[in-house]
């Protein structure tokens, strides 16, 4: 056989290894639903009575109860849940914040013994000024702080969401998830 | 003799008055340092628990390890001759390693993998830059179940100052472990302003905890306290990092088998 007739086939059979490479790079795929679906399911119990109300950023929270709402003003504060969370995740940074609500926003949280969390990357200085965030200056690890009693006083939770789950988070779109339930578990274990 | 009478139960009256408003007031420990498991004069210093971090350590982006740590800071109310307030502060950390499940797909082949993880280490560092680095506690490898935290920063200011009322101005905490399991080594350097402590978990006590289905070590807490002398209250940053092992199979008593090894670190932010 003349040398000339193996290069379409050498050819072939590198283009075969390299889809076939291909392939299998792209089909690898690492999932952790298990674990997370398990905790929803706990949220989820009617033996405990869980709301949450969250506004912002769409991310997946799989089939946990939630009130979604459009805005701070559209929470209610009218009810007595034994435990009421409230999340603002501006991660996208698409909310703007008044101080006067966040004041007012604090007051409620108070009053009704509601928990609430902040992720973003921005508008600390206005939630420092409402009396939100104690601290001056976030943590530079941190895109999050919660606001949250423990005891008889709101003590400020930091670091549920930190720079580093921001990076990973493309590769594991529950992780958000995940972290919030995992805080939420322990801010209902220590109060029960 | 009425008079008389009248008068020695006015004295008497007086006498008693006079006992219970001079004696010397007695030193109440801080409620919320004691739910942290610290013991602190609230007469002497102003303490400050409003805050706790969340670290977490990651495998496969997945949790493997969730550090949850309170930072309290006493400042004293007294001064010292050089005209610096001493700040302590109190570091209390609760350690959960995490069971985690993940699938690997591949093409048509999925596998689902558990793994355990395992608190490797748990180190503080803390560089106070121009800040006085006073104490720092624990200062030495413990040798036996118990190791207690007992800076002596405080007694400083109060000899300083004549002392206060009565009251100790010490800060002390305790902590049991088991002596095998945990080893702290004190890397402070005082004459650079730097406090550091790192706690290292053994591997000859891996066990399997079956029931808490995972191993031992669940939820282990370790704390430290470190002492500044300050002319201004600023904030600095504290370091919190973690390592874990993890194992992808629930390992015999006496097996070896944890494999995969990630860490994490956390920047906070503390004003002292």
């Amino acid at each position: 056989m003349h040398q000339s007739m193996y290069k379409p086939i050498a050819k072939s059979i590198t283009f075969i290894i390299v889809l076939c490479t291909s392939i299998l790079l792209y089909g690898c795929e690492r999932n952790n639903v298990d674990p997370v679906q398990e905790l929803v399911d706990s949220f989820n119990e009617d033996s405990l009575d869980f709301k949450l109300y969250y506004l912002g950023k769409d991310v997946n929270l799989l089939d946990l109860e939630v009130t979604f709402v459009t805005s701070i003003s559209s929470i209610s504060f009218n009810h007595l849940n034994e435990y009421t969370f409230i999340v603002i995740n501006n991660l996208d940074g698409l909310i703007d914040f008044q101080l006067e609500e966040l004041i007012t926003l604090k007051t409620d949280i108070e009053t009704y013994g509601y928990a609430f969390y902040y992720f973003g990357n921005s508008d600390f200085d206005v939630f420092h000024e409402s009396g939100l965030l104690k601290n001056e200056v976030m943590d530079p690890s941190s895109l999050s702080f919660g606001y949250v009693r423990e005891g008889d006083r709101y003590i400020n939770v930091i670091g549920t969401w930190d720079i580093t789950a921001n990076q990973i988070s493309n590769t594991n779109d529950l992780l958000f998830l995940e972290l919030l339930l995992n805080e939420f578990k322990y801010q209902v274990n220590i109060t029960s | 003799m009425k008079v008389i009478k009248k008068l020695l139960v006015l004295i008497l009256l007086f006498v008693g008055i006079a006992i219970v408003f001079n004696h010397p007031t007695q030193a109440a420990n801080d409620p919320e340092s004691s739910i942290h498991g610290f013991s602190v004069d609230n007469g002497a210093y102003t303490v400050n628990w409003d805050s706790r971090r969340t670290l977490n350590v990651y495998q496969s982006g997945a949790v493997k390890g969730t550090i949850t740590t309170y930072v309290g800071v006493a400042h004293s109310n007294f001064v010292l001759s050089n005209g610096k307030h001493v700040s302590t502060i109190m570091i209390r950390s609760i350690v959960t390693p995490k069971k985690y499940t993940y699938t690997e797909k591949v093409l048509w082949w999925t596998n689902t993998i558990t793994e355990y993880g395992t608190a490797d280490e748990l180190k503080y560092t803390m560089n106070f830059g121009s800040t006085e680095l006073m104490d720092v506690d624990p200062k030495n490898q413990p040798t036996s179940n118990t190791y207690s935290i007992g800076v002596n920063a405080g007694l400083s200011a109060s000899t300083s100052n004549g002392g206060t009322y009565g009251g100790s101005l010490g800060i002390s905490a305790s902590q049991t472990f088991t002596a095998d399991a945990l080893k702290i080594y004190n890397l402070s350097d005082t004459s650079a302003n730097i406090a550091s402590t790192s706690y290292q978990y053994q591997n000859s006590v891996w066990r399997w905890n079956w029931e808490r289905d995972s191993y031992n070590f669940y939820e282990s807490e370790q704390k430290a306290a470190y002492a500044v002398a300050t002319t201004s209250r600023r904030y600095v940053t504290l370091i919190i990092y973690a390592s874990f092992n993890s194992a992808d199979a629930t390992p015999s008593y006496w097996q070896n088998n944890l494999t995969k090894y990630s860490d994490n670190s956390y920047y906070a932010s503390i004003y002292v």
